[in-house]
């Protein structure tokens, strides 16, 4: 291994001899489940709180963090470089509309329920990633990263060729609502309040996005610490050795793709139901599905950590989280002063600033932010403050 | 040994040429089950072509290669590892980032079951199997004396206890024939002892069969019950250390090389 | 037949700028490993100062003080940032690169703001009519540079004492440093050499002839191509790369006449896609060895 591979693995798999104790005399124990209830909080509560501009960024960045896990399992654990996330996103959001809406004038639609629309959506996209397999299992390291990169045109082509499919680049198609057993999405049907707060369309969107934030996270931890992402890793670090260990490395290769465009696949309904319309972009250069895209996703994992689940959403806070929130902060478009057409907005800004991290993780810190969280709970566990935080009994 | 047991390895006139220079010419041996054999010869003598035709890298062009009896000719390497061939690496080939025990678990891939979703749920039964299968590799990296590293990672290890993880994990897939790629390369003469006691320790509580590919005369001659010589890709010398020790071919073979 | 050869004339005009992109790209990877996702921003680099110069300077000296500057930064990239880590993995230093390209564009972009500039007075947007055959002096001036440009990067890579060491390194890098190549300054020249003809191409690229648009976030989308076209070849061939060009602009033209104008941007990858699933290193890659 040369000295620069970025890489932010956690160590995997600490078995739980930590349990003789019992819960709160661990230290460690103790940690992950402040960190929990941390997490459980800052799901739960926005939508009580927060104004509903604020849900859509949160909602926007669970999109992404969705997106950024399925390309850190493939990129940071497999080690293959993939351009072509949007390309799986827009699969799946297409074939969400296609399956979960009525047939109407031009638009060819299945009007399936919505759930079996999202499942499917989530399958076709894999399925599309398995069958890209000739290439995915064959081609290596930066020849996949630009291979990949093929997907984007093609599915830019196909967006605006085949409209009945994917409505078009004038109008795009309408999002299906997704009823989740009985309780719609996008509208206040049934109505339902909680905690006193009515839970209306963007705090319904941000409880569903959680959710499905936290089955596509959890899915991937289980998988990292277990037998197929040992396999992964494996996979990544050295091909010959893998395979003489009994891991069929064409097949890994093969699956782990799969796996990730499934995961594009899901943040492709989620970006569709969160602009409540799917529209094929125009250009391969600008837009939901380009190339801008693939590499902001690039970006997040590697800001997080590559490889890493929880730098993923880490990543996506920063990439997708922060455009939004500049723009409610500063309650316009321009920043530093600047105007008109050469204005610094938010998202330039944010370009800048993930351009930025980017080349300071390469240079400074490979493992990005997992790497610098975990340094940071092993001084939190050294230090006195630490360990009296973490260990109420003492030492 | 009984002239009737089958070989746990054997190798029938293997054939394989590179672009007409012939790498390996006629070549055939057998590894009897519970010996510790060695494959050795000057550079380019073939030994390296010959581990790779067996491990199932290079298709022969001719020849069969049959594992305690079954023919495994032409199989790929990770089928291999299900019928009991493991290997180490010269090289480690170890995941440095990975923990000494996620190394080891590897190589419980072909044994265990489970896919993303079965992982990714934490199925009770994949759990189950998994920490069955943790304590098996556990038990491996105790018997050779890794225990205490099991969480450290691989890249931070001194260069004998990274061995004794490439090693650990060749085991963890339960071969009947274990195959060594020059063990002491890079070794001093106390680490290279360590290692033939290693191997030694392995045969005898493991009773397995090893085929060792090797360089350092010393080591071959202290720890195999056989010796196959090749040179310029033909077998020229097979038997006990003693025998071939005397052999003229041998010592043609090996002087020729200093010239 | 005519219309044909109008769009071989045109394939291959096109594919001499593509040509000099992949080029580019290609001496940058193989003198450092380093596949450089921030050649379309180099492309807008020397673009940039090219048009802002036109006005003062005249197209001449502006376009010579572009084309500098395009060399220069891709030194300043490589001394700055990549140098410090030579041997980083591949990975790893690909997305370096793309840190660098977001922000160079982006900047670029942001100061472009509205306007599109167009560059290459002298010659765009004005045909020559043979007979009903319609060729576009843009096309033709990029054909002649290119293959100017080509010559004299394969004499002095062959003849040079800078392209031996180029060579050498290419080959194995640790045993080239060994034999007293300084590998600092054969991947400098490298760079330079890489941004200087990404900013001669951007003198075709943002034309009315050539794309129909000024300068802007197309024409970075435009010299993505060079991926394709040096995928094609495959990444360490410096003929490939001129191959790969050819072929990326032919089949850009033939597939817009023929078929149509949005398929032949997809085109263009199919044919990529179909390179690398027959020969997964390019059609004359060195095939990547597995150590075992």
């Amino acid at each position: 291994m040369s000295e620069g591979t970025l890489t932010a693995d956690p160590p995997a798999e600490t078995p739980s001899h930590g349990r003789r104790g019992g819960l709160l005399s661990n230290p460690a124990t103790l940690f992950r489940w402040g960190v929990r209830l941390v997490i459980a909080l800052i799901v739960l509560t926005p939508p009580l709180y927060f104004e509903p501009s604020w849900l859509r960024v949160g909602q926007y960045v669970m999109i992404g963090a969705v997106a950024a896990i399925g390309l850190t399992l493939l990129t940071g654990q497999a080690g293959q470089l993939s351009l072509a996330h949007p390309f799986f996103m827009f699969v799946g959001g297409a074939t969400y509309c296609v399956l979960g809406s009525e047939d109407a004038p031009g638009k060819v639609g299945f009007g399936l329920p919505s759930l079996v629309a999202l499942i499917g959506a989530i399958l076709v996209a894999a399925a599309l990633g398995l069958a890209f397999a000739p290439v995915s299992g064959r081609v290596r390291g930066v020849y996949l990263g630009v291979a990949t990169l093929a997907l984007v045109y093609v599915g830019l082509y196909l967006g605006q060729q085949w409209t009945s499919l994917s409505g078009g680049t004038a109008s795009g198609r309408p999002s299906p609502d997704l009823n989740l057993f009985g309780i719609k999405t996008l509208r206040n049907d049934p109505e339902i309040s909680f905690l006193g707060q009515a839970m209306e369309r963007e705090q319904r969107v941000w409880y569903l996005f959680a959710l499905l934030l936290l089955i596509a996270a959890l899915l991937a931890w289980g998988a990292v610490r277990s037998r197929p992402g040992r396999a992964w890793r494996a996979v990544r670090d050295n091909e010959s050795a893998a395979s003489a260990l009994g891991v069929n490395v064409p097949r890994v290769r093969a699956e782990v793709f799969a796996i990730s465009s499934g995961y594009a696949g899901l943040a492709g309904v989620m970006t569709v139901m969160w602009y409540r319309l799917l529209k094929p972009d125009e250009s391969e250069f600008a837009g939901t599905y380009s190339i801008v895209v693939a590499i902001a996703f690039l970006a997040m994992i590697l800001i997080g950590g590559l490889g890493s689940v929880g730098g993923a959403i880490a990543g996506s806070v920063l990439v997708f989280g922060l455009p939004g929130m500049l723009t409610i902060m500063i309650g316009g478009n321009e920043l530093f002063g600047t105007s008109g057409a050469n204005a610094i907005t938010p998202a330039i800004f944010t370009s800048f600033v993930y351009g930025a991290a980017i080349i300071i993780v390469v240079l400074f810190e490979p493992g990005g932010l997992a790497a610098l969280g975990r340094r940071l709970k092993a001084t939190a566990a050294r230090t006195q403050l630490g360990s009296t935080l973490l260990s109420p009994k003492g030492s | 040994m009984s002239p009737a047991a089958t070989p746990a390895l054997q190798v029938d006139d293997l054939a394989l040429s590179f672009g007409g220079v012939k790498a390996l010419d006629k070549v055939s041996f057998g590894v009897a089950p519970g010996n510790i054999h060695a494959l050795i010869g000057p550079n380019g003598a073939g030994k390296s072509t010959c581990f790779n035709v067996i491990c199932g890298v290079y298709r022969a062009d001719r020849g069969a290669v049959r594992l305690g009896g079954n023919d495994v000719t032409g199989m790929h390497p990770h089928q291999l590892a299900g019928k009991g061939l493991g290997r180490s690496f010269q090289n480690l080939a170890l995941s440095m980032h990975s923990t000494v025990l996620d190394n080891v678990m590897l190589a419980r891939h072909c044994r265990t079951r489970g896919g993303f979703m079965a992982a990714g749920a934490r199925w009770p039964s994949m759990m189950s199997e998994q920490a069955k299968h943790t304590a098996r590799a556990v038990e491996i990296c105790e018997f050779l004396g890794i225990e205490r590293l099991l969480h450290a990672p691989v890249g931070g290890l001194s260069y004998g206890d990274a061995k004794r993880v490439d090693i650990a994990r060749a085991l963890a897939t339960e071969p009947e024939v274990l195959l060594l790629d020059e063990p002491a390369a890079g070794m001093n003469a106390g680490e290279t002892a360590e290692v033939a006691e290693l191997i030694k320790v392995v045969r005898d509580a493991l009773e397995i069969s090893i085929l060792l590919v090797e360089h350092d005369m010393t080591l071959v001659m202290g720890v195999a019950d056989r010796i196959t010589v090749l040179d310029f890709g033909k077998v020229v010398a097979d038997g006990t250390p003693a025998e071939v020790r005397n052999d003229p071919e041998v010592i043609r073979a090996y002087l020729g090389e200093q010239e | 037949m005519n219309t044909f050869i109008q769009v071989m004339v045109n394939g291959l005009g096109k594919g001499a700028v593509y040509a000099l992109l992949a080029l580019g790209f290609v001496i940058i990877f193989k003198a450092s490993g380093v596949l450089n996702f921030a050649h379309g921003s180099f492309v807008l680099l020397g673009g940039y100062v090219a048009v802002r110069t036109q006005d003062d300077l005249g197209f001449t000296v502006s376009a010579i003080l572009g084309v500098a500057t395009a060399g220069l930064g891709a030194l300043f990239i490589e001394r700055v940032l990549v140098a410090r880590r030579p041997l980083a993995d591949p990975i790893a230093l690909a997305l370096l690169t793309i840190g660098v390209d977001v922000i160079l564009t982006e900047e670029i972009i942001r100061r472009l703001g509205v306007e599109l500039p167009f560059l290459g007075r002298p010659y765009d947007g004005k045909p020559i009519q043979v007979g009903d055959i319609t060729f576009f002096r843009t096309q033709l001036i990029a054909l002649a540079v290119g293959a100017v440009l080509v010559t004299l990067f394969f004499l002095a890579f062959r003849l040079t004492g800078w392209g031996v060491a180029m060579r050498a390194q290419a080959e194995n890098r640790e045993a080239a440093a060994l034999m007293g190549i300084r590998r600092g300054r054969v991947t400098a020249a490298a760079w330079v050499i890489g941004g200087v003809l990404a900013g001669v191409a951007v003198l075709f690229l943002a034309t009315q002839d050539f794309s129909g648009s000024g300068l802007s976030r197309g024409t970075h989308a435009i010299a993505l191509v060079a991926f394709p076209a040096a995928i094609i070849g495959g990444l360490d061939s410096t003929e490939g790369a001129i191959v790969g060009g050819a072929i990326v602009g032919l089949t850009e033209a033939l597939s817009a006449q023929y078929i149509s104008f949005e398929f032949s941007k997809v085109a263009v990858y199919v044919v990529m896609l179909t390179v690398l699933i027959v020969r997964p290193s390019g059609l004359f890659g060195t095939r990547e060895r597995t150590r075992v």
